[in-house]
């Protein structure tokens, strides 16, 4: 069990999630946010600030958003063992599914 | 070099004890001790509190009998609940409940809580006009809240108010209190036994029907019984005190009811209520800020001088509800940050709006002043608030 992000944060990333997540484990990719499901304590501090409601716990997720459960742990995959995202700050990268979408205008 | 003596009680409604400010200005982690000679740390600098919070060497299990928080009664067959255990056998069960309050999931809550808060409000409005609000709305809301939630019959509510009310006042016996803590327990554990029998559709039998045992669901029934009821009630009555003491600032969320979410995030920093804060173990030799914290030490992270740090939030004393600051500490952090803190918000964003839009005259019955404020407990609060309209 985790909390995930889901498409509401693509080109949004308001990173209010960063500042209140006590396990660091927030990273910010090119066009999203992703939770590390390895490092989430299921505080559930996230899930609220959201102004996008984009952050939901991985029972909750219905309809499209439940393959961003998938993506999110995809998204590790590809970066390897990582310390916290506060300070590692942006990493130029996406998981496919999430850079192939197309750009959602602000 | 014994340590100084800290106290641990407001002499302001309006700030954290006085001393955790001034230590927090001479010697953010401290060496003290209580009145009653018990020896802790504590921690009053944000960032301080936050990495102690997120640190499980610095242990909640109460079974320990070096925790501050340990009681006679935590034995080895002791079952401990969800904020007295420490990862892994905390993180399991945290994660088969933390999906009952999430805000998604309490969304579906609010029209039956804003139906609870009219009704309240129409049994005040239908009465004589002054009247004690603890007990005609604070009390009430989040103990029936709560008891739904759990799935518990409206029948027995009386018994759970009185006994949730013993066990968390301030003038009553340590008898009174363990009578209160086994009488709840023993509620819980037959609810729990009746939940087995014939599943309904509640928290309870849901956790059931996911695996939890039920000798494991008692403690679990009996702390979110306990922890959102007293604490929300306070939060409620400090709130709309606060609010009928300063006008202007009731005015503008009257004037702009968008403001009420932003409103109670800022109250709840502000007030900060867990008084005694975040009682730990040290169960190593552990550096925090700079301090050399010992295995067997005691650690207090006081969140409600973390809650007024400058460095974090500026200008911290004011009370400002458009400050929209959410990195506060006042649900506490890290793995054991308030599970009920969704619902706590929902409570308070319903009942400060329905208050304020059906009861335009409200007002405090005595001088703020005068009003009885608990000291010395765990949490701050308001013993009695007497209000007119």
């Amino acid at each position: 069990m985790t909390f995930v992000v889901t498409q509401g944060c693509v080109d949004v990333q308001d990173k209010s999630c960063v500042q209140v997540c006590p396990a660091d484990c927030i990273y910010e990719g090119a066009r999203m946010m992703y939770i590390n499901p390895d490092q989430c304590i299921d505080c559930g501090a996230c899930e609220e600030v959201c102004p996008m409601s984009a952050i939901r716990f991985d029972g909750d997720l219905v309809g499209e958003d439940e393959k961003f459960l998938d993506l999110n742990a995809e998204f590790f995959e590809a970066t390897g063992p990582l310390k916290g995202g506060r300070k590692l700050g942006k990493i130029d990268h996406d998981v496919d599914y999430v850079a192939q979408l197309p750009h959602q205008a602000g | 070099m014994t340590p100084p003596t800290i106290s641990f009680t407001r002499t302001d409604p309006y700030r954290p004890p006085a001393d955790h400010v001034r230590l927090q200005a001479e010697a953010p982690i401290s060496r003290v001790q209580r009145p009653d000679g018990r020896k802790l740390w504590v921690v009053t600098r944000h960032e301080d509190v936050r990495t102690m919070l997120m640190d499980t060497r610095f242990s909640s299990d109460r079974r320990d009998p070096r925790h501050p928080a340990h009681m006679a009664h935590m034995g080895p067959d002791y079952r401990p609940g969800l904020i007295e255990m420490d990862p892994p056998a905390h993180t399991a069960l945290r994660r088969s409940l933390i999906g009952e309050f999430t805000v998604s999931r309490l969304s579906a809550w609010r029209p039956r809580i804003q139906e609870m808060v009219d009704e309240a409000i129409d049994a005040m409005l239908a009465g004589p006009p002054e009247t004690d609000l603890v007990e005609a709305l604070s009390l009430p809301i989040p103990s029936m809240v709560i008891s739904e939630m759990l799935g518990v019959p409206y029948a027995d509510h009386d018994f759970f108010q009185r006994n949730s009310a013993d066990f968390s006042r301030i003038d009553t016996t340590p008898e009174q209190k363990g009578a209160a803590v086994a009488n709840l327990r023993n509620y819980i554990a037959d609810l729990v036994q009746q939940k087995v029998k014939e599943p309904g559709n509640d928290l309870l039998s849901r956790q059931l029907a996911a695996g939890v045992k039920p000798e494991d669901l008692g403690p679990i029934g009996f702390l979110l019984l306990i922890a959102g009821h007293e604490t929300t009630a306070n939060m409620i009555s400090l709130s709309i005190a606060t609010l009928l003491d300063k006008r202007e600032k009731l005015e503008a969320v009257r004037n702009d009811p968008a403001i009420t979410v932003g409103a109670v995030e800022e109250l709840l920093r502000y007030f900060t209520i867990a008084e005694v804060g975040h009682q730990r173990l040290a169960l190593a030799d552990i550096e925090l800020g700079g301090v050399l914290i010992k295995e067997g030490e005691t650690v207090f992270g006081l969140a409600n001088t973390a809650n007024r740090d400058a460095e974090v939030f500026p200008d911290p004393d004011d009370l400002d509800f458009t400050r929209l600051a959410r990195n506060h500490l006042a649900f506490g952090f890290g793995p054991h940050q308030c599970l009920g803190q969704n619902l706590a918000r929902l409570e308070l964003e319903i009942v400060l709006a329905t208050v304020l839009r059906r009861m335009p005259t409200l007002r405090l019955a005595v001088p703020f002043d005068e009003i009885s404020f608990k000291e010395n407990g765990p949490n701050y609060g308001v013993n009695k608030l007497e209000v007119a309209w």
